[in-house]
């Protein structure tokens, strides 16, 4: 505890709040003293992403914190000492080195076992593949990574072609990365078309590999409407052709039947982190011109990442609904770049991804199920920072995108996004903890911590969007993606900077709006 | 008439078009489909026609509008295309006044509607309504006769200090007579807005006149000793004109004065910047990063940000130190008028009104003698005098209503139809430089005013989340300037790229939400009414409820209001039926998605591109 703290406001220059810090076991605390009401701020440890001491001011020792969900404070702390010990101690608490330490094993909601039993099951994929229509003649929901002998970083259940046996599902698994064969993401009921997804093949310059190829063919042969197939690698080709110099790299496409291979060029985890960088440069400056503002935002890259992303989805989606041809997609790995592009095309296609509960199917399945790496792309854990990259945070923007040009097509709204991308990085809840669902069992996450979906029910009314028209309302959405049609996100970035936003809340009035109708209509019929 | 023309889209990668005949009527070209789809282009709002080279679909001819519209017409045959060509040039070059549409438009109205119409707006109402004339200001006579000020209104406010002979001695010393007068009076604080030229000072002559106009200025505020100038221009264009024996005021020469430069730029920077823009935003396949680099060369955010950032220093200056402020750029008919009428909109609500917002342009542009016809090239004349300074005002609010979502009543689609008609010279409001041409003009007699047309379509342009009693604190705007607030708008520029536009319009949605909560809450009343007679005791509990109004105070809004039941944990059986949208919570919310829907039309969007000049 230490007393006699300023925060400081990063953009207007108004007198500096006096008040306590506290550190608990979970969360940094400040309480302004000076104001009339009790104002706290409330930083969680796992938020933290970097604690910085500034030189000494006439005002005291400044310490400087980055929190990942973008939040940024700007403490003076007036002793010397106080300051070093707060330091030292965000540091370590800051970067948990066991799994065991993360807030997610002693958060207790006091909720029954049986509840947090229920909660965890809440979201079942195999009910999402029978929404889907599997298992039916052409795919089939099959075991055969039950102790992930396959391919460690895929779930127990897979969804394959009917026709690949198990040989040439354990041949083809040889023969990719990781082992992470191609299995299926996505079925679109209405003309069989898959989205199928995968790692990169280990082609090298010219090697091949017949059960592999057997696979693809199982899987363009799955879908009778469409005489080929589209194999999409979502790297840069240059990428791609490096690649092929450590034994990776891509399809061939005289080795394969009838494919018809495309690459996209969404850049890699490194690039994004770095250009997120730059953002957060351009986000922090304190009066930026406009010049600087919009020269920062086009060198940061950000926006052009995002196109990037979102134009390989509407790819995706293009190619499923218009020439109703099955897509296999995969970057280096198939956890990053896949993940992003499968969901986004899933979402495009189907409006169930679109209400709360598909939203969530959506992510435990393209994302937690099939193991893109939460602990290492969020920085978790103490680890190499170089793993750390903004992938989900990516995704979660193109989806508020999308709601920009679709304010109607979305059951929730983009509290909700934010309340996900908050907690992806906040450990408080067992879902994103981890890198694969392996991982996760070993870490008997299912019994020791709580799921975040049911919480995340219950905050229903706050997070829906009273502009929603329903299910059945849209289906497939077809965005634009010039590049006047991509906003920087004040929301996101420029979230806790409360001098930054619209000083009226139109979601709060549309939201009263729509319980006040609820409550007007209740009245009604009671007095009839 | 031409058949089978082609229409391009401007954006679309495919290379789809659309085929149709074109026909040139007296006022509008008529391009009709082959699906009888008719876009309509008004010659006044040509502003460019082109010939594009030959290519083996025919002749490419590019028309661009004043309102950001463009249009890529395939002509089939060569001598066609140039008859076209060589026609919409001469159409729509006017030489004189009376060619304009306003002059032939006839809206089947009588005579005594048309003179109403005129009188809607009534400037001396609205200096009662501010509080003028008053012990300290008055209306002066000086100019009735636009003797003193050619370019000024019949009508001006002025100090009760400042005698005739200063009034007269004063409009020497500036440019084009325009002496400093009233533009807005602040009655909270005592604080005026006034506006007026540039000094005639040059490089140090000096006005006994003009000295004491300012002086009654300041007295006429008792609350505060100093007043500021604001010179809106960049310091050094300000220097350059002290050469040609005009320039600012001399801090010496005026007792308690504060001066200070605002650095808007001038009408020729903000025409190139404007071109850029249109560049940019024309551009087909424009990469994100070319998009922002552009966006960033054009400098047009960078002006729009300065035009708002000079109306956030009136505003504190008045409002805060509650000094009255005296605002001038060169001749104080272009940024004056923005920066004049950007203050007075930020602090009093009335402005933020339909209604309000069109006494504000009576008064700051057009009466005060904003070169419209200048401006806007509604002649054939110089093309250096034309410039999007009214453009940027109106953008300027657009952008405040994006940070006060509710504190406006129009909607964007007001701002986009007022900026139609400054262009169309369907109506006469904007003809002419000056009121003094105006009324040579005689646009009272022989032209409508928009004004009434405007109100008559009231119910498009109102703001669904408009809310005039939000918060009564908030009848002064305090906007964020910070560079992160400004967008690029999109609906102005890219207003008839169909394409372009969000699929799904809110608007119409929120309008509906709000009208049946209105309904709903009559039919209760009604409800009551009968149970009342019936019972012939009232309930007092639903009575209470009844209270309770529309929008809830702000306030409210933090506690969430009573939601209904919520399930506290979805139980594993219901995890299949939620799937379909099926547990209560979901049952209800399709109810009134349904009803939206049945009270909407078929198309629902704000489709402005469609027909709108068809009256």
């Amino acid at each position: 505890q230490v007393e006699n703290v300023k925060l400081l406001d990063r953009y207007t220059n108004r007198k500096a709040a006096n008040g306590t810090l506290y550190l608990t076991a979970t969360h940094l605390i400040y309480v302004d003293a000076s104001a009339e009401v009790r104002k706290e701020t409330w930083i969680l440890h796992h938020h933290i992403a970097t604690v910085e001491k500034l030189p000494l001011t006439t005002a005291g020792y400044p310490l400087l914190i980055h929190c990942k969900n973008f939040h940024m404070a700007h403490f003076v702390i007036g002793q010397e000492r106080d300051c070093h010990e707060v330091y030292t101690s965000l540091l370590k608490l800051s970067q948990p080195v066991k799994p065991e330490e993360l807030y997610a094993f002693s958060y207790n909601p006091k909720m029954s076992k049986e509840s947090r039993e229920i909660g965890w099951k809440l979201i079942d994929l195999k009910v999402d593949y029978q929404r889907m229509g599997i298992p039916n003649d052409c795919w089939e929901v099959t075991d055969i990574n039950k102790d992930y002998e396959v391919c460690s970083t895929y779930p127990p259940e897979l969804v394959v072609p009917r026709a690949a046996n198990k040989a040439v599902v354990i041949g083809s698994s040889k023969f990719r990365s990781r082992g992470r064969i191609p299995v299926l993401s996505y079925l679109y009921k209405e003309n069989n078309a898959a989205i199928c997804r995968c790692s990169q093949p280990l082609s090298g310059f010219s090697a091949r590999c017949l059960e592999d190829e057997q696979m693809l063919q199982a899987i363009r042969e799955a879908n009778p409407g469409s005489p080929f197939m589209y194999v999409v690698d979502t790297r840069p080709k240059l990428n791609a052709m490096a690649n092929r110099a450590a034994g990776k790299g891509y399809e061939n496409e005289d080795n394969y039947e009838n494919i018809r291979f495309k690459f996209i060029g969404i850049e890699n985890i490194h690039v994004m982190r770095n250009s997120l960088q730059k953002l957060l440069e351009v986000c922090e400056m304190k009066s930026p011109s406009m010049s600087d503002f919009l020269t920062g935002l086009e060198n940061s890259g950000w926006l052009r990442h995002i196109k990037a992303v979102m134009d390989a989805g509407v790819f995706l989606a293009k190619a499923v609904k218009d020439e109703s041809a099955s897509v296999l997609v995969h970057c280096s790995d198939g956890w990053d770049r896949t993940a992003q592009v499968c969901s986004l095309a899933s979402l495009l296609l189907d409006p169930f991804y679109r209400t709360f509960k598909g939203f969530m199917v959506l992510i435990e399945k393209e994302w937690i199920a099939m193991g893109h790496k939460f602990s290492h792309r969020c920085g978790h854990l103490y680890g190499d920072p170089k793993e750390v990259s903004p992938v989900f945070t990516q995704f979660v923007e193109c989806v508020w995108q999308l709601m920009q040009q679709f304010p109607c097509a979305f059951e929730f709204s983009e509290r909700f996004l934010l309340e996900i991308h908050d907690h992806v990085y906040s450990c408080q809840f067992g879902n994103f903890l981890g890198t694969c669902h392996k991982e996760r069992e070993e870490m008997k996450i299912f019994e020791k911590t709580h799921s975040l979906w049911p919480f995340l029910l219950q905050k229903k009314q706050e997070l829906r969007n009273p502009l929603y028209r329903g299910f059945t309302a849209y289906k497939e959405l077809q965005p634009n993606t010039l590049p006047f049609s991509f906003q920087f996100w004040c929301g996101m970035y420029n979230r806790f900077d409360k001098g930054m936003h619209p000083k009226q809340c139109v979601l709060d009035h549309l939201l009263s709006c729509l319980n006040q109708k609820v409550k007007l209509e209740e009245d009604a019929s009671e007095l009839e | 008439q031409v058949e089978q023309v082609k229409l391009l889209d401007r954006f679309s990668t495919s290379n789809k078009s659309l085929t149709g005949t074109l026909y040139l009527t007296a006022t509008h070209l008529l391009f009709i489909d082959s699906s009888q789809r008719e876009t309509w282009i008004l010659h006044h709002h040509i502003a460019a026609v082109e010939k594009l080279p030959l290519t083996t679909s025919g002749c490419p001819l590019v028309i661009q509008c004043k309102n950001f519209r463009i249009v890529h017409f395939v002509v089939p045959r060569e001598r066609d295309c140039h008859d076209i060509y060589n026609s919409l040039l001469q159409l729509s070059r006017t030489a004189k006044y009376e060619e304009l549409y306003a002059f032939s438009y006839n809206p089947k109205q009588n005579e005594s509607e048309q003179v109403k119409g005129w009188q809607l707006i009534d400037l001396a109402e609205e200096y009662r309504r501010m509080g003028v004339p008053n012990a300290n200001w008055q209306l002066s006579d000086a100019n009735r006769d636009y003797k003193i000020c050619e370019t000024y209104p019949r009508e001006l406010y002025v100090p009760r200090t400042a005698s005739k002979p200063i009034i007269v001695g004063s409009s020497k010393f500036r440019s084009k007579g325009r002496f400093p007068v009233l533009s807005y009076y602040y009655k909270n604080k005592e604080a005026a807005i006034c506006r007026c030229s540039q000094p005639l000072s040059g490089f140090s002559a000096r006005c006994l006149e003009d000295e004491h106009m300012l002086q009654a200025i300041s007295k006429a505020n008792p609350s505060n000793r100093y007043m500021y100038v604001m010179d809106t221009r960049p310091k050094l264009n300000a220097i350059a004109n002290r050469a040609a024996g005009k320039g600012y005021e001399n801090e010496d020469n005026y007792s308690n004065i504060r001066f200070q430069f605002v650095g808007i730029e001038n009408i020729h920077v903000m025409r190139s910047s404007l071109q850029k823009l249109l560049e940019v935003s024309g551009t087909k396949g424009l990469s994100v990063n070319d998009f922002l680099s552009g966006l960033e060369n054009s400098g047009w955010l960078r002006h729009i940000k300065a035009v708002l950032d000079a109306a956030v220093f009136l505003v504190k200056a008045v409002a805060v130190e509650s000094a009255s402020v005296l605002v001038h750029c060169s001749d104080g008919w272009d940024r004056t008028s923005q920066v004049c009428s950007l203050g007075a909109l930020l602090l009093d609500s009335y402005y933020r009104t339909i209604r309000g917002f069109m006494v504000l342009i009576e008064k700051d542009w057009i009466s005060f003698g904003h070169k419209f016809s200048d401006r806007c090239g509604q002649l054939d004349g110089d093309p250096k005098e034309i410039s999007p300074v009214f453009t940027q005002f109106l953008e300027s609010v657009w952008n405040l209503t994006e940070q006060f979502p509710q504190a406006f009543e129009y909607n964007e689609a007001f701002l986009l139809q007022i900026h139609e008609h400054v262009h169309s010279c369907q109506f006469g409001n904007f003809l002419g430089n000056c009121q003094k041409e105006r009324e040579e003009l005689r646009l009272k007699e022989k032209t409508y005013s928009l004004w009434p047309f405007l109100l008559g379509e009231q119910q498009k342009y109102q703001n669904p989340l408009y809310n005039p009693d939000f918060s009564p604190e908030l009848s002064l705007l305090e906007p964020n300037t910070v560079s992160f607030n400004f967008k690029f708008w999109r609906n102005m520029y890219h207003q008839f790229d169909r394409s372009m536009h969000p699929r799904q319009s809110v608007l119409n949605l929120i309008m509906n939400m709000s009208e049946q909560n209105k309904q709903l809450e009559e039919d209760i009343k009604e409800l009551e009414a009968k149970i009342k007679r019936r019972n012939g005791q009232p309930d007092a509990a639903l009575v209470k409820e009844q209270q309770q109004p529309a929008h809830p105070a702000p306030t409210a809004l933090k506690t969430p209001p009573c939601f209904r039941k919520e399930q506290p944990l979805l139980p594993v059986n219901d995890a299949v039926r939620t799937i379909e949208g099926s547990n209560t919570a979901d049952n209800r919310y399709s109810e009134f998605v349904e009803e939206f829907s049945k009270a909407e039309p078929a198309v629902v969007s704000l489709e402005f591109g469609v027909a709108r000049m068809t009256c």
